[in-house]
């Protein structure tokens, strides 16, 4: 029975396995494999020889064609390190032979194609047809490399600058170590990005400028004469931020390296750090992670949050109510899509982000999905699993979201190395108390200082919600007095409630394009999956709900039963296309839950001030989201569609998928169960390979 | 994504809330479950760095409270 089914599961599989084991006469033994070294119980490593492997992909398929045979012990391979492997195989598709399709197959490394039994002349001329691309030939005898026998071919990169320089000169000896990584890591990359990702030299040119900008600060401040114990104090703090930041950068320049760098040319001199990917490594499914991440960076760096805060929402008076009890939102909160023009965030002029740092992107089994200031984190479980609702990509877009929420609060809040304040600063504290207190009576405040109040607003909410037990009468003036030391505290507790709203609606609004039944299933598809929300689902539930309320211009209370429709129909969706879980039944009890309702109405009156002033046309017609995808609108034609498995990369302009639109295909795909083959490594590689070939700068 | 300028503003307000701390804790220990609840509650509130009180302001009248009412719901009033 089990082998039945063994055989049956094979069928289906369009996955291989590239195995090289090293021999005791310094050779390399080649085979491959329908199944991982390590998928049966024995494991072969047991006998102590070096071992590497990688999955790879048959190249071509067709519909309802089984996988082609393979042959275990090739007699040669050729790979080719092509920047743009989904367009490669278009091109050089009409020029393969039958035999040659069924003998390529696609990588999730930088060596991105490979063509088994082919000569190493046929293997040059295709490098050419796929735009002359490095190419690595292993010419083997009974299934046996001699590594000084394998060709490697790189074609002359074009006029690159030399690495930017660095000075580790003047530097504090405290942080030496750490701009010695950051050197020694930009080399590596530097090198590394000439030939097989010359976009991401910006980055790192970027990167050297931060870089070069914090060490500057934390000499300044090393200098520095301070006048008393607070002010020393406020010194090693601020060197302590510094240093962190250097280590964080460092960190994140280490993984870009061991993750990004390796499994380039030669291959075997060059293993991937990550064991199941250790011959050919992941350098193209990194690839695909900066394209998606530059992909929405350069769509919202046509305005920059920031210029927007000071430039024109601290010189524009618009009231925004102080009274969350009786809020009602109405017709100015309204979204329409359809006919969308300029809103508040799209006036004042061009005002174009002009030295942006694009964000580090890597995987992490250990962080997850994960934003910090300069990098990005995608679970590892992506790198095998991408296609379930759990671990798609496009996960990631919330995070890059939580990147410009970081840069918003910044300059709602933050402060800067010419001051030395609390968060909330005096200024801040006395405008909020004017403005709560006197209501309308209140002088007029400009926009900037009354987004910061209805935050603050927000967070205090935020902790009379939780002021326990709850009376039926009033409290007294003095229990419900804030004062300044007290306002802080509210606001570091509960800010991240209110940057998770801000989140939440740059995510559904610009990457979902507004949709919200398919927002809230890849939100809860996902959310199975992580164990905050089991431990606190009320917030989870009441973030998706004041989300889903957005933009609606509803009262509260038919804006809560709105998103709560909406939320119930989602959920039955994603149990019907198999995603299911206990958490589900938690929610929809909870949305029958007292308390839900007051922490939703307070939920929806922040939410509804982020929606008006940070909703944007300008930069959502820089993305090509689902709205305007044919397989949203439920076209079945799949031949049709550009993501289609069965459709090969082309140069058209027109043809390319954006990297937003393709993964919500392709999630929407998974949501319907209707994905064309049922091997979840393949498509996850797959995606991962027509990602990584989208032109996005 | 964030301007350098920005940044380094950031790095600075980092240092008042959180003296420095490195943004990703190192206490992440456990099992898978573990990991996803903590990496998404790294950006937890500053409320556990000591703070001194910098300045006597009056305290703001601030009336938002939530109530039981009379018919037995939980209601906003201020």
């Amino acid at each position: 029975m089990g082998r039945v089914a063994e055989r049956s599961a094979t069928r289906v599989s369009f996955t291989r396995y590239l195995v090289a084991r090293h021999t005791e006469t310094d050779r390399w033994c080649v085979s491959l494999s329908e199944s991982s070294p390590f998928s049966a119980d024995e494991v072969p490593l047991t006998r102590g020889v070096a071992l590497r492997y990688s999955p790879i992909f048959c190249a071509y398929l067709a519909p309802d064609q089984p996988a082609p045979a393979f042959p275990s012990t090739p007699t040669s391979i050729a790979f080719f390190f092509s920047r743009r492997p989904h367009n490669a195989l278009g091109r050089i598709r009409p020029l393969l032979t039958e035999k040659e399709r069924e003998l390529t197959y696609f990588t999730q490394g930088l060596a991105s194609i490979l063509c088994l039994n082919c000569k190493l002349q046929r293997a040059k001329d295709l490098s050419m047809s796929m735009g002359n691309v490095p190419l690595e030939y292993w010419p083997l005898t009974s299934g046996e490399l001699d590594p000084r026998r394998a060709v490697v071919e790189v074609p002359p990169v074009g006029e690159v600058p030399p690495v930017p320089s660095l000075a580790m000169t003047g530097a504090d000896q405290e942080v030496l170590i750490y701009v010695e990584q950051i050197k020694a890591c930009m080399a590596t990359l530097w090198h590394s990005y000439k030939t097989h990702n010359p976009e991401e030299l910006v980055t790192l040119a970027r990167l050297t400028m931060l870089t070069t900008e914090i060490l500057k600060e934390y000499r300044d401040l090393s200098q520095r004469k301070p006048a008393d114990v607070d002010c020393s104090l406020a010194t090693v703090k601020g060197k302590n931020a510094l240093s962190a930041a250097l280590v964080e950068l460092a960190g994140s320049l280490s993984y870009a390296v061991t993750q990004g760098a390796s499994g380039s040319s030669p291959i075997l001199l060059n293993p991937s750090p990550f064991p199941h990917f250790s011959l050919l490594g992941i350098g193209g499914e990194v690839r695909a992670l900066n394209k998606f991440t530059r992909y929405l960076e350069k769509a919202f760096s046509v305005r920059d949050a920031a210029k927007v805060i000071f430039r024109v929402y601290s010189d524009k008076e618009i009231p925004i109510t102080p009274n969350i009890s009786g809020y009602r939102s109405g017709k100015d909160y309204k979204l329409d899509l359809a006919s969308e023009k300029l809103r508040e965030f799209d006036r004042g002029g061009e005002l174009p982000e002009d030295d942006e740092v694009p964000l580090v992107a890597y995987f992490s089994l250990r962080y997850g999905f994960k934003e910090s200031k300069f990098s990005l984190t995608a679970a590892s479980e992506t790198l095998t699993d991408e296609v379930s609702p759990q671990w798609t990509l496009m996960t990631l877009s919330h995070e890059i979201m939580h990147n410009r929420v970081r840069e918003i609060f910044q300059a709602l809040f933050g402060t800067d190395w010419d001051n030395d304040r609390d968060p909330i600063s005096l200024q801040n504290y006395d405008a909020f108390k004017i403005w709560y207190e006197r209501g309308s009576a209140a002088p007029a405040c400009d926009l900037a200082q009354g987004l910061r109040n209805a935050v603050l607003n927000f967070c205090v909410a935020m902790d009379r919600l939780e002021a326990k037990p709850i009376k039926s009468e009033r409290g007294s003036a003095t229990e419900l007095g804030i004062p300044y030391g007290k306002l802080n505290g509210i606001y570091g507790r509960n800010r991240p409630r209110a940057t998770e709203l801000f989140v939440h609606f740059h995510d559904y609004y610009f990457t979902y394009a507004s949709q919200p039944r398919l927002y809230a299933m890849s939100l809860w598809g996902s959310w199975i999956k992580v164990a905050a929300p089991y431990a606190r689902p009320t917030d989870y539930l009441v973030r998706t709900l004041a989300t889903l309320a957005s933009g609606t211009g509803l009262e509260p209370s038919p804006a809560f039963e709105h998103a709560r429709d909406i939320l119930d129909t989602a959920l039955g969706a994603l149990e019907r296309s198999g995603v299911s879980s206990p958490l589900f039944d938690e929610i929809r009890s909870l949305l029958n839950a007292e308390e839900v309702r007051p922490y939703f109405y307070a939920s929806y009156y922040l939410i509804d001030q982020v929606s008006r002033y940070f909703s944007s046309p300008t930069i959502r017609s820089g993305i090509d989201g689902i709205d305007g995808d044919p397989f949203a609108a439920g076209l079945t034609l799949t031949d049709e569609y550009s993501a289609n498995v069965f459709v090969y990369g082309e140069d058209d302009e027109e043809e390319r998928a954006s990297p937003i639109r393709y993964c919500l295909a392709s999630l929407v795909k998974v949501l319907r169960a209707e994905t064309p083959i049922k091997d979840r490594l393949w498509l996850t590689a797959w995606n991962a390979l027509v990602i990584s070939s989208q032109e996005v700068q | 994504m964030i301007g350098i300028k920005t940044l380094l503003g950031i790095i600075r307000t980092e240092a008042v809330e959180f003296g420095g701390q490195l943004e990703v804790p190192d206490r992440m220990d456990g099992a898978i479950e573990s990991y996803h609840s903590a990496k998404r509650n790294a950006r937890h509130g500053y409320e556990g760095t000591e703070r001194k009180p910098t300045e006597n302001r009056a305290p703001i009248r601030h009336t938002l409270e939530l109530i039981r009412a009379e018919d037995g719901t939980l209601k906003w009033v201020e």
